[in-house]
């Protein structure tokens, strides 16, 4: 009997792991906190404006500006305000200057405050010089929650890793307990992810494409071009670029200037097709722009759709894979639910009732009385769609480089490096074809049909079985059932996941070279007593299957594999065969 | 809280066989009172394959005092089968875990027909 308790000792716990572990969680906090004191600093800034007293004052000048040198702009506003019986003028928008990369972003901010306007600012009362017409929300302090996760992840593993009274014997069922409530966390899981897809669809998308229905109704209005370039937006994931056109338009005697070319944000990759469009709008004569009659401040140059909208749908695959994964993990508990009588580490076959006999088995552990066809869980179709699928993403990939190593060759100044490194992919590129067409042919051949006795068989059981085989049989040179046993193990290394297996029993139930008994025929499935049942977990399997193999010349083989269910030996009294996990 | 937690199952049973009843005592002695002290009746895998487990029965000891001695009985189910293969191992354990502190105790114990655990070695009939 293996026995463990607290006081003993385990191998993953030893110093230099607690040092390594210590450091990491020392860099998490640090980070953490470091951002955290950013964030509430500016936050308390913030606040403290809250304390400071709300004046009437006159707008004097208000408009875009922008500094010598830089492509960004700021609002430059000047105001009067009276404290007691003097009057300062004061300059601040807000607190701290912010720039904005669009003119037509500060341009909203002017809009607001036009010259001669009244408005209300906000005057320091100890030293009435200080006032700013904008205060900034203090809820941006919600933001330092973020980092402090941070700080607490930190804080509590570094707690974990060197409280004292450790205990050095980890539990094992801690994970079957958390397994056991791991719905909820599912479905929490993909519901992050739809609300994620949902966040950057909604102003990518979805919101573009509303501001263009709306703008459908704005006036078209002569407008002149006072700038036109590509503006680059270079990180450390490469430059993108986005087409900045600066014009103005006059409504109602007023001039105003705008930069929005679209209702687009953001910005791609791709300079030369923005070129050509700056380009054009800047030979353009009697050029029009379209103005929201509500406030005439917003114009736009392009109001229609345009192909490169559709990227802003990448993240609706978020929000596919959030609500489908919500609805599946929602569907698989009701199952896990339904299934009463079944533990679910016992799989259950793929299987379409052939004639309903009972089976005293099948009424001791539950589940479709037999006998049932088997059904093959990757059918011929399956496998096909399966490989197509794999070589078209394989290739498409691949295509990119080829098409430049080609051109390469193609403009006299080959890449050997390039074209080296991608011949192994090309060889696998074209096995990927070479495995299309071979399930392609296979589709055309022979096909079984495997009834057995029962869905589900128990350890030392037997069942009959029958086959049958449709098509040209007379093409196959040897048929052969075989019945098999093996082990499932999957595993995670690094970021990549293996599969072992390995076969444990293998028995050869029909084994025959004559077309007249291919056709069809009856033995017995006979399920040892002294093996291992089927078993299924996340990463482990015991699997029992059925293989129909037929050898053809010249021509891709039959090979369909059918998993059948071997269940433990029923328990005296017709007990109900164990307990969910 | 510090102490120490200890599982003994009755007569020393490791062999044991589907449907039969798994009785044994937990003990624990603690400098203070524990929130709480559970007992579970699981199984988990060893082996090349990352980790399964499987809860089949959940005991909670209510009101737990500091020091105490609770007995336990589980009906053990169907199946999975103790087994041993070329790359996964199935083992059925009995674990105490008492909050806060994570404190652990376990013992292993085999579950199959035979009560030994089903060896897979490769065979061919």
């Amino acid at each position: 009997m293996r026995r463990h308790s607290a006081s003993g000792s385990s191998s993953t716990d030893t110093l230099g792991g607690r040092l390594v572990g210590s450091i990491v969680f020392l860099m998490f906090a640090g980070i953490g906190g470091f951002i955290t004191v950013m964030i509430v600093r500016e936050a308390l800034d913030r606040l403290r404006l809250y304390a400071w007293n709300a004046v009437p004052c006159r707008i004097v000048h208000s408009e875009v500006g922008q500094e010598e040198g830089s492509d960004r702009y700021h609002p430059v506003v000047e105001y009067t305000y009276q404290v007691g019986q003097r009057t300062y003028t004061g300059t601040r928008y807000t607190l701290t200057p912010r720039r904005y990369e669009r003119y037509s972003e500060a341009a909203a901010i002017i809009a607001r405050f036009p010259p001669g306007s009244e408005q209300r600012c906000y005057v320091d009362p100890e030293q009435p010089v200080y006032a700013v017409l904008k205060r900034q929300s203090p809820w941006f302090g919600l933001v330092a929650l973020f980092p402090l996760l941070f700080v607490l992840i930190g804080a509590g593993g570094l707690y974990a890793l060197w409280r004292p009274g450790r205990r050095t014997v980890q539990s094992v069922s801690n994970a079957a307990v958390r397994k056991s409530k791991g719905t909820a966390l599912g479905v929490g899981f993909f519901a992050l992810f739809a609300l994620a897809g949902f966040g950057f669809l909604i102003p990518l998308f979805i919101l573009p494409v509303i501001r263009i229905i709306g703008a459908q109704d704005w006036p078209a209005v002569a407008c002149t071009i006072l700038h036109g370039k590509v503006r680059s937006h270079s990180d450390s994931d490469g430059t993108t670029y986005s087409i900045d056109i600066l014009y103005e338009y006059e409504v109602d005697g007023h001039t105003y200037k705008s930069d929005r070319y679209n209702f687009m944000t953001g910005s791609s990759s791709g300079r030369r097709g923005k070129q050509d469009i700056v380009n054009a709008y800047l030979r353009a004569e009697n050029l029009v722009c379209y103005v929201n009659p509500k406030d005439p401040s917003q114009a736009v140059l392009n109001r229609g759709f345009s192909l490169t909208m559709l990227f802003g749908l990448i993240p609706a695959v978020f929000v596919v894979v959030g609500v489908g994964g919500m609805i599946g993990v929602t569907r698989a508990a009701r199952r896990k639910a339904r299934r009463l009588t079944q533990a679910d580490w016992l799989p259950e076959a793929t299987t379409q009732s052939a004639q309903g006999v009972d089976n005293e088995y099948r009424l001791a552990v539950g589940g479709p009385a037999g006998p049932v066809v088997l059904k093959a869980p990757y059918g011929r179709w399956g496998k096909l769609i399966g490989v197509i699928v794999f070589a078209a993403i394989w290739n498409g990939i691949l295509s990119v480089f080829l098409i430049n190593a080609v051109r390469g060759f193609q403009r006299g100044r080959p890449e050997w490096g390039l074209t080296l490194f991608l011949v192994p992919f090309a060889l696998v590129g074209l096995v990927t074809v070479g495995a299309v067409l071979y399930q392609l042919l296979a589709l055309f051949n022979p096909r079984a049909k495997l009834t057995v006795g029962t869905a589900t068989i128990p350890l030392g059981g037997s069942v009959p079985l029958d086959w049958e085989i449709f098509g040209r049989v007379e093409r196959i040179g040897t048929l052969t059932i075989t019945l098999s046993g093996r082990e499932e193990a999957r595993y995670r290394r690094g970021t990549k996941t293996y599969t072992d297996k390995n076969t444990f029993y293998e028995e050869t139930l029909v084994s025959t070279t004559d077309s007249s008994q291919m056709a069809y025929g009856q033995t017995t499935l006979r399920i040892p007593g002294d093996t291992m049942h089927s078993f299924r977990a996340d990463h482990n399997k015991i699997i029992w299957s059925l293989t129909v193999r037929g050898d053809i010349a010249r021509w891709p083989d039959v090979k369909d594999e059918y998993e059948i269910t071997v269940a433990p030996r029923p328990l005296e009294g017709g007990r109900s065969s164990g307990h969910r996990s | 809280m510090t102490g120490t937690l200890d599982i003994e199952l009755d007569g020393g049973q490791t062999e044991c066989r589907p449907g039969e009843d798994l009785t044994g005592t937990v003990r624990w002695l603690f400098d203070d009172r524990p929130d709480k002290v559970e007992l579970r009746l699981f199984w988990y895998t060893r082996g090349k394959g990352d980790e399964d487990t499987g809860l089949a029965e959940n005991l909670t000891f209510e009101s737990p005092a500091p020091s105490e001695t609770r007995t336990f009985r589980f009906a053990l189910p169907n199946g999975p089968y103790s087994f041993s293969g070329r790359l996964i191992s199935l083992i059925w354990a009995v674990e105490a875990v008492a909050e806060p502190g994570d404190h652990v105790a376990r013992v292993e114990f085999t579950l199959s027909p035979t009560g030994r655990e089903v060896m897979l070695g490769n065979r061919s009939a």
